[in-house]
């Protein structure tokens, strides 16, 4: 309990986290929200009202075949935000797996998963990401799990470290003693007191998976129209950005205040847990 | 009767200088042999680095060896598996140097004391733990905070509760008091004194001050570069020393003076 209150203070001391956290839990709310908020379908067309620049009728302005384009962002935050989460689990899950147990065991299953990490890292990340959406087809389900197969590496290697540096702790030296099991002093002793750092990587995590989200959408190979998705909105109000700029503006801008606000949030949690980055001498 | 026998115990650790640099070999134990008895304390001193820790811990398998034998209650356990050492572990325990580093900040006194009974499947897992803590003297009010609220001497008695719950025969005191106020050492070591009375215990204490030692052991035994280079009772080692490296030890202590 002191632990947490003394957490809340210095968060909402921390300016960053504070207006990070603020307008991620805005974003959250507006997605979940989507149906109430909209007005028009995300799919519904009216030919009749298609190319309208924002006006009290349609916030946004309509898109080329008509349809609300405020609507098609607060449901296309709904599959940004979902797949942002979804890809950040599959790789939060597998870069604790892959770093706990290289950590922990060290010898030649760390080299196996650092070099096998090395060799993940060694290619472009978005090269690899198009070359495997190419081969399975883009859907929802395929970016998320691409996004996650992709993006493990760095969690992996910052939980290793953080493993390391507990192994040999004489806690740990006591549950053995105890008799505990390799998986029992990894999930209760180990990774309890690993978590700060996770918690940070999971919010950079959610930032960098959106943005490959519509950077995929934009090109193409992500959410597939209609399912409305910042990136192909992008993409299909660029062939107007020359006399409907609300087609573009509005999604880029999305895009960026989402970014910046998991940024923030994270760089916040960072100082928050992190004393040794921000100087403070206070830490939960 | 024999309760401890370590067999021509050898660790040698091999460290490389980066990457491909080349090997160099530190030996912490060099063929070591001795036998402790039941119910009795021997004493392991000797300079920090000489490889006391590293053998305690390969008595309790917490350390592979790399050749030797260790047998408790006359088995051989150097040889067991994880499964087959489980039934060891409730009889075989250890306390740290360090009372900071060696409590999980997570998790709270009373469940860090019933770990071991846990694992073993008691069901009176936290009755149990509740009591030892009091036996400890610590207020049974301990069991649901957190190891920050409370000092380092008072961590040293819930790591005592968290070695004892268990009922074991055989406790291996890595340093107990080294890291604790000389105030708080004379409290620890007659508490260690007291239970192993009262609960028939068997003590390898180790430590690099012979004062402590010389107030605890029934025995003790001085290790140098990984060899135990002498071994013998209490009063006969600080009469007659026979190896120089004693003598050199316990002239260090005459001339600081002061007994604990």
């Amino acid at each position: 309990m002191k632990e947490t209150l003394k957490f809340i203070k210095l968060f909402s001391a921390n300016k960053s986290a504070l207006i990070g956290g603020v307008l991620v839990i805005c974003l959250g709310v507006i997605a979940l929200a989507a149906p109430l908020l909209s007005g028009y379908a995300p799919d519904g067309q009216n030919m009749a009202e298609k190319l309208q620049p924002p006006s009290r009728l349609h916030l946004l302005g309509t898109d080329e075949l008509g349809r609300d384009v405020f609507s098609r962002m607060i449901f296309g935050s709904r599959i940004s935000l979902s797949v942002g989460f979804a890809a950040v689990f599959i790789s939060t899950l597998i870069g604790l797996l892959v770093g706990a147990v290289s950590g922990y065991f060290g010898g030649w299953i760390d080299q196996f998963f650092m070099r096998l990490v090395d060799i993940v890292l060694s290619v472009p990340a978005l090269f690899f990401i198009l070359m495997l959406v190419v081969f399975l087809g883009p859907s929802i389900f395929n970016v998320m799990v691409i996004i996650g197969l992709t993006t493990w590496t760095d969690l992996a290697r910052l939980v290793r470290a953080e493993v390391l540096s507990l192994k040999n702790r004489e806690y740990i030296l006591a549950a053995r003693a105890s008799g505990a099991s390799h998986a029992r002093i990894i999930i209760k002793h180990i990774l309890p007191n690993a978590m700060a750092p996770v918690f940070v990587s999971v919010t950079f995590g959610v930032a960098g998976a959106i943005l490959i989200e519509s950077g995929l959408s934009f090109l193409g190979l992500g959410v597939q129209p209609p399912d409305p998705s910042w990136g192909n909105i992008l993409t299909s109000g660029k062939d107007y950005i020359e006399t409907a700029w609300w087609l573009t503006a509005f999604p880029g801008m999305a895009i960026f205040a989402t970014i910046i606000s998991y940024n923030l949030l994270g760089e916040g949690l960072r100082n928050i847990l992190d004393p040794r980055l921000s100087g403070s001498k206070e830490r939960v | 009767m024999e309760l401890v026998k370590v067999q021509n115990i050898v660790k040698h650790f091999r460290k490389q200088k980066g990457m491909f640099g080349a090997f160099e070999t530190v030996k912490a134990v060099d063929d070591v042999s001795f036998s402790i008895n039941e119910g009795e304390t021997l004493g392991l001193v000797g300079e920090s680095g000489c490889g006391k820790s590293t053998l305690g811990r390969i008595i309790l398998r917490l350390l592979n060896e790399d050749s030797g034998k260790i047998f408790f209650s006359g088995k051989e356990i150097t040889s067991l598996g994880f499964n087959e050492l489980k039934p060891f572990r409730r009889d075989m325990q250890i306390i740290f140097q360090d009372p900071f580093a060696s409590l999980n900040p997570r998790i709270k006194i009373g469940p860090a004391v019933a770990e071991t009974l846990e694992i073993l499947g008691d069901e009176n897992a936290a009755g149990k733990a509740a009591k030892m803590l009091e036996l400890t003297g610590l207020s049974a009010a301990a069991y649901s905070k957190y190891p920050h609220e409370f000092s380092g001497g008072q961590r040293q008695r819930i790591c005592i509760a968290r070695a004892l719950i268990s009922r074991p025969k055989f406790i291996v005191c890595d340093e107990p008091v080294s890291s604790l106020d000389v105030s708080v050492q004379a409290q620890i070591i007659n508490l260690l004194k007291d239970l192993k009375d009262e609960l028939g215990l068997t003590y390898l204490f180790i430590s690099h001050d012979l004062r402590v030692v010389r107030n605890i052991g029934d025995r003790v035994a001085v290790m140098k570069d990984g060899r135990v280079v002498e071994i013998a009772d209490n009063e006969t080692i600080y009469k007659y020393p026979v190896n120089a490296y004693t003598k050199e030890l316990i002239g260090s202590v005459q001339e600081t003076g002061k007994e604990l």
